[in-house]
């Protein structure tokens, strides 16, 4: 009896606490701050509440759930302030924009149930989100079967190489873009241009930058050494002396956030001085707080956006972002992609003045120079990709602590 | 009593039935699809039981071999151009061929060594899936070709269901033949009284190597549906996770029973999907829902129910002829 006691007490109370949050996906946040958080608006104004609205435009978004808890954070919030701030401006098409969170928990299957959640909901007119390349590519067919715009985060060149489908809308510069111009910032801007070394991870993330990198060596004539490893790798002493062996100039090391620490500090202890230019997990915050800081001075990074950056757009986001959230609220450039996303999304809808899915994906196809905070969206080639630029940076040690130093934005601008 | 304890026998017949009808009523795509993959699961756990319920050896490798069904079909399919139905010989023989392999070893190692072992193979398969180019490297295999009969392919959800669905009577019918033939017995003998076994004159060996082979096929030919229905296949999903993933859906089910691991597989590809309205912490319950299972329901959750359901009468009873006693 006392066994049976326990666990319906043990289930109460967990039940209790897990029904104290709110909806799946969606990452707590102070209720007194939900009201004032319409980023610009004007005092005086209608608040949202007070407005009425011709209905409702649901933007889905796909999130990676407790498997990626950073990236769900800061994406959903991104989303809610694009929303927050669209409707203070009087929604879209007199209609108020509402995000429907789904998470993809950031493995195939699961992404495949996460989007089929949203696409159950015939209200919901377009979907973003964050789900890595296998993700993305389990889903894509989903969103042309049901004939809705998805825009994606995920990186991999197959995307655009090996689909067929006008739905699918690429919101940020591919591996393609990212690695080789790491690749081309090491060699070119910095001149290390004889050999090369590439640390990768062995998963699509990893094998990705491999295969592009490879391609820009071979056409500049550069030697390259490449070593792999494990994402769950707490030592990779070995793969680093090799490439210090070697003679490499400089290294791309295309690695996730939970290898940073790792990499950066096996690569100081063993004497690896070369220049190293990593994705833009090197230039994450978070990750940066997680390495002693003479492990990563001097690092550079691809980012989709460089948030130290003076930009002005940029800048104002940052400030709605805290003034919405909070200043404990975390923020990574994937919040802000999605933001830009969001917003895309919505002035398709109003150019398009519909909210089907053809109508908005003819109108997100022919857009012209739309202004993201990763750049500007217009379709490159025939399909898939929309953003061709991205930013650089250093970590540097300011005050003690590391810090991401803007250098310039690569890519052929639009 | 005796009516309602009829009843409980043909509720594995009735709950079969009701799978059977459930796209019926539940036209959702998404609840159709976590359906699909609750039934392939439900195949591979019938088929783990042979080794881990049945014979008592804990093996954390089956979703390796999952994959290799999924990649063998998916590879002969794209690569090869086979036809998906052809391409199930070279799956069945990936399963017997991988029985053998993990078979011997489980000759030599027991208990945790033998986790180990798998864990090992199931870190090894994933490694080479994910460097290989030809298995499409870490982004995996797309465009996989549904099967198809003639001109009509199982290219929709609801489609799919009832392909999977005939597949998992097949092999509930399999298992079911298996597990009360004279293997079945000896796969319990294994792990019961191995020296009565040899006494009789069983050979151990062919015995464990019959168990891995067995549960090898029915993983590979779940994988290779799972493949086909799918149509996109990448080497994150097999992971040791989803091993022990399978293993969970025995236990649950009740290690050893066999509409356990029905029951099993359903609770957990269902539960995270129920719970997920609660929010970001629904892993956290889900796990600590799982934790209660296995230490408050250790048999299985039909089993250990029956037995709470059968001591509540005795008492019941005991208590019934107490009071009468006492009018009397």
């Amino acid at each position: 009896m006392k066994k049976w006691g326990a666990m319906l007490l043990a289930l109460m109370l967990v039940v209790m606490a897990g029904c104290k949050g709110q909806p799946a996906s969606e990452p707590e946040r102070e209720p007194e701050q939900t009201e004032e958080a319409v980023g610009d608006q004007a005092e005086g104004e209608e608040t949202p509440a007070q407005r009425e609205f011709d209905g409702q435009i649901k933007i889905g978004l796909l999130t990676t759930g407790t498997a990626i808890a950073t990236y769900t954070e800061t994406v959903t919030y991104g989303a809610e302030l694009a929303a927050r701030q669209l409707n203070a401006a009087g929604g879209v098409l007199g209609k108020e924009v509402v995000i429907v969170p789904s998470d993809g928990s950031n493995t195939a299957d699961e992404t495949i149930n996460g989007a089929n959640r949203l696409l159950e909901d015939p209200e919901v007119a377009a979907v973003c989100g964050y789900p890595l390349s296998t993700g993305c590519l389990a889903i894509e067919s989903l969103f042309k079967q049901a004939e809705k715009p998805v825009v994606i985060s995920g990186t991999s060149v197959r995307l655009k190489d090996e689909t067929d489908n006008n739905y699918l809308f690429r919101g940020r510069a591919s591996d393609a873009i990212q690695a080789r111009n790491a690749a081309a910032f090491l060699a070119e801007e910095l001149g290390m241009n004889e050999v090369m070394g590439i640390l990768y991870e062995n998963n699509d993330f990893g094998q990705g930058a491999l295969q592009v990198v490879e391609e820009y060596c071979k056409e500049n004539g550069i030697t390259l050494v490449a070593e792999g490893f494990n994402p769950t790798d707490t030592d990779i002493t070995t793969q680093v002396l090799k490439l210090k062996d070697s003679g490499c100039q400089s290294v791309v090391t295309w690695i996730a956030a939970s290898a940073v620490p790792t990499v950066s500090s096996n690569m100081y202890n063993q004497g690896l001085t070369v220049p190293k230019c990593g994705p833009v997990a090197v230039t994450l915050e978070e990750n940066l707080a997680n390495c002693e800081p003479e492990w990563i001075d001097g690092w550079y990074g691809v980012t989709d956006i460089c948030m130290t950056k003076e930009d002005k757009a940029l800048k104002d986001f940052i400030a709605a972002y805290y003034e919405a959230f909070g200043d404990d609220a975390y923020l990574s450039n994937e919040g802000a992609n999605i933001y830009s996303h969001v917003l895309w999304i919505c002035d398709a809808i109003e150019r398009a003045g519909s909210t089907e899915g053809p109508a908005i994906m003819e109108a997100m196809r022919s857009t012209e120079k739309f202004p993201g905070l990763n750049g500007n969206y217009q379709l490159i080639g025939d399909k898939v990709d929309y953003v061709a630029t991205i930013d650089i940076a250093q970590d540097t040690i300011v005050d003690g602590k590391v810090t991401n130093v803007f250098i310039k934005t690569v890519g052929e601008e639009q | 009593m005796k009516d309602k304890r009829s009843i409980l026998k043909y509720f594995p017949l009735l709950m079969l039935g009701m799978i059977g009808i459930l796209p019926l009523f539940m036209t959702s795509n998404y609840y159709q699809t976590i359906c699909c993959q609750a039934m392939l699961y439900a195949v591979v756990a019938l088929g783990l039981n042979f080794i881990v319920g049945l014979s008592g050896l804990m093996t954390l490798g089956t979703a390796a071999i999952y994959g290799l069904g999924a990649y063998t079909s998916a590879l002969c399919c794209t690569k090869l151009g086979m036809n998906p139905w052809a391409a199930l010989v070279p799956v069945l023989f990936m399963g017997w061929l991988i029985g053998k392999g993990l078979g011997y070893p489980s000759l030599r190692v027991q208990g945790v060594y033998l986790s180990l072992a798998t864990i090992g193979f199931n870190e090894i398969v994933r490694s080479f899936l994910t460097n290989l180019e030809w298995t499409g490297s870490g982004t995996g295999i797309r465009n996989i070709e549904p099967y198809r009969i003639g001109d009509f392919a199982f290219d929709t959800q609801i489609r799919s269901y009832y392909l999977i669905y005939a597949v998992l009577l097949l092999f509930i019918g399999i298992a079911w033949k298996i597990v009360n033939s004279r293997w079945g017995r000896a796969f319990v003998a294994v792990k019961d009284n191995p020296e009565a076994l040899q006494i009789c004159g069983i050979d151990i060996a062919n015995v464990k190597i019959t168990a891995f082979t067995l549960s090898s096929v029915f993983a590979v030919v779940a994988g290779a549906m799972y493949a086909h229905f799918n149509r996109y296949i990448t080497p994150a999903t097999y992971t040791t996770d989803l091993s022990i993933s399978f293993v969970v859906m025995l236990i649950i089910g009740g290690l050893g029973n066999f509409w356990g691991c029905i029951y099993g597989a359903y609770i957990v590809a269902f539960l995270p999907q129920l719970l997920r309205p609660i929010g970001l912490s629904y892993k956290l319950i889900y796990a600590l829902i799982m934790m209660c299972l296995v230490v408050f329901f250790p048999n299985g959750l039909i089993r250990d129910m029956k037995k709470y359901l059968t001591f509540k009468r005795a008492l019941k009873g005991g208590a019934a002829s107490e009071n009468n006693s006492q009018d009397r």
